[in-house]
């Protein structure tokens, strides 16, 4: 699964990158059939995997990571509908193809298809889980679009007022998405353990990730946090997702942190 | 309003194609409620879509403070028990003031509910991989029996606001001994509800924005037009420059 995910994500990211450097219509014609191909491709054998385990593939941190991926690749592509702009493309693909690379690294019993943990069995999960997937996609491609406007300087072709746009709606696209998984998560928490919120190492870093992006979402009408300032600010939160999603785990395991999140 | 208006047009129409009809239509295919008067010679055209969205970051912002009352009222009111049950065994839930269970075993002012462990199942899946596990438990009060029933992962037994929810259990002889937890927590609805209108205020605020044209037509067909949007109307300046071609287009038809 990995290996055809990565020659269809490498083939749309070089794609992108010969349309932003040439400018070529064709290529961007090209680079966005490659993105919707391998969209389409890992929602197939996402569907296929949660059809052979019985539940939603949302169950594992290996689950998580290929959504996350596929999350990207669609808020990506719906936001190039609606932008009419292909050119943040290679940045934005780039990160898929990390998250997808997590995935990849998984252990083989991670890998593996299983039955559902008891505790995993509640409809709490796949809203909480799901809501979080789409949260972390609309933050990946702000991240994309922010090393855009940093990698594009002050060249118009790449950086400019519009970017910073579509940075910001991405950013206002997850933001609510992220807050619902934080509630749905809390409600999950009190019907398992009879408490909403228990400062568990996981729950504090959401609790970082939703602050972080609040703050980017009230610090719009200061000139002084706009244009590259944003785009760091952008990249920096996603820096705090992918810590949450893969650094707590690692943290927990190092520090010894007593969690419920250890699945 | 022309003048300073952030989007402005101006276009001049035949009166034999009814312009102020024209920008009603467009207005109109593209979600906004329109509303026009006539006022001398002059004619306004006002649509407005999504106009109570401001409303949404009042939801967003009260529910902040529901969310503040519901978390003091958790903390102020609420309690814990935990209570471990050999097999058969019952025992007293107490009420202790504050969250650590540790403590209440040996305190606190006695709830009147008593619970009693009728029986312990490990539920498997075909494969013999744990799906679940459950407990049976009677309550009781005043000596009397108040429900039966039973506690699983993600399925808590409640009784007079009191959730029971199941921690752990351990091999008890041939049976099992169960940990359960009770709950009480009268902040948790506000929590949930905040949540769930936080999440609703957001929505609407980011993808929902208000937005308004305001269009003046003068006696001789010339047709001004002015946009205002929320700054979250990301995409209005290419939404309006649309509005301003399809109605050229139309009226010159």
């Amino acid at each position: 699964m990995f290996a055809l995910t990565v020659v269809l994500l490498g083939g749309a990211i070089v794609a992108h990158v010969v349309h932003l450097t040439s400018g070529r219509r064709r290529a961007g014609q090209v680079a966005s059939g490659a993105t919707v191909v391998t969209w389409a491709f890992l929602t197939a054998r996402l569907l296929r995997r949660g059809l052979e385990a019985g539940h939603w593939p949302l169950s594992n941190r290996y689950e998580f990571a290929l959504c996350f991926s596929w999350a990207i690749l669609g808020v990506y592509l719906l936001l190039e509908a609606s932008w009419r702009d292909r050119r943040a493309g290679a940045f934005v693909l780039v990160l898929a193809l990390l998250v997808a690379t997590h995935a990849a690294t998984r252990p083989a019993d991670m890998r593996a298809t299983a039955p559902l943990l008891p505790v995993l069995r509640s409809v709490w999960l796949q809203i909480h889980v799901f809501t979080a997937v789409v949260a972390y996609g609309a933050f990946g491609v702000a991240a994309g679009l922010g090393i855009m406007q940093l990698v594009g300087g002050r060249k118009p072709q790449i950086a400019g007022d519009e970017v910073e746009l579509t940075t910001r709606r991405a950013v206002a696209l997850g933001f609510p998405w992220l807050t619902l998984s934080i509630v749905t998560g809390g409600i999950w928490a009190q019907k398992a353990w009879g408490r909403y919120w228990s400062w568990d190492p996981k729950e504090t870093w959401a609790l970082v990730t939703w602050l972080w992006y609040l703050l980017i979402l009230h610090v719009r009408p200061l000139r002084c946090w706009r244009g590259r300032q944003l785009a760091a600010l952008t990249i920096a939160g996603f820096g705090i997702v992918l810590f949450s999603f893969a650094g707590v785990p690692w943290l927990v395991r190092v520090v010894r942190l007593e969690t419920l999140h250890g699945f | 309003m022309f003048a300073h208006a952030a989007h402005v047009a101006e276009l001049r129409l035949p009166l034999a194609a009814n312009p102020a009809d024209v920008l009603r239509e467009c207005l109109e295919q593209r979600g906004f409620s329109v509303r026009s008067e006539a006022d001398g010679g002059l004619i306004h055209v006002r649509g407005d879509r999504n106009r109570l969205a401001p409303v949404a970051t009042l939801l967003t912002h009260s529910a902040v403070l529901i969310l503040t009352l519901g978390l003091v009222l958790s903390n102020a009111s609420g309690w814990r028990e935990e209570l471990n049950l050999a097999p058969g065994e019952t025992v007293d839930v107490r009420i202790r003031r504050g969250w650590d269970s540790r403590l209440s075993a040996q305190s606190g002012d006695n709830s009147g509910l008593r619970v009693r462990n009728a029986g312990f199942t490990i539920v498997r899946y075909a494969d013999g991989t744990v799906a679940g596990y459950d407990a049976e438990v009677v309550l009781s009060e005043g000596g009397l029996e108040a429900k039966h029933g039973h506690v699983r992962l993600n399925q808590p037994l409640t009784y007079r606001g009191v959730a029971f929810t199941l921690q752990r259990y351990a091999p008890y002889g041939e049976s099992y001994s169960v940990t359960l937890n009770a709950v009480h927590d009268p902040g948790y609805g506000l929590v949930a509800i905040a949540g769930l209108l936080m999440f609703l205020g957001l929505t609407v605020s980011f993808n929902l924005p208000h937005a308004s044209i305001h269009g003046r037509i003068e006696p001789k067909g010339l047709v001004r037009l002015a946009g205002h949007a929320d700054q979250r109307a990301w995409d209005f300046r290419r939404q309006f420059a649309a509005l301003v071609a399809e109605v050229d287009k139309r009226g010159n038809r």
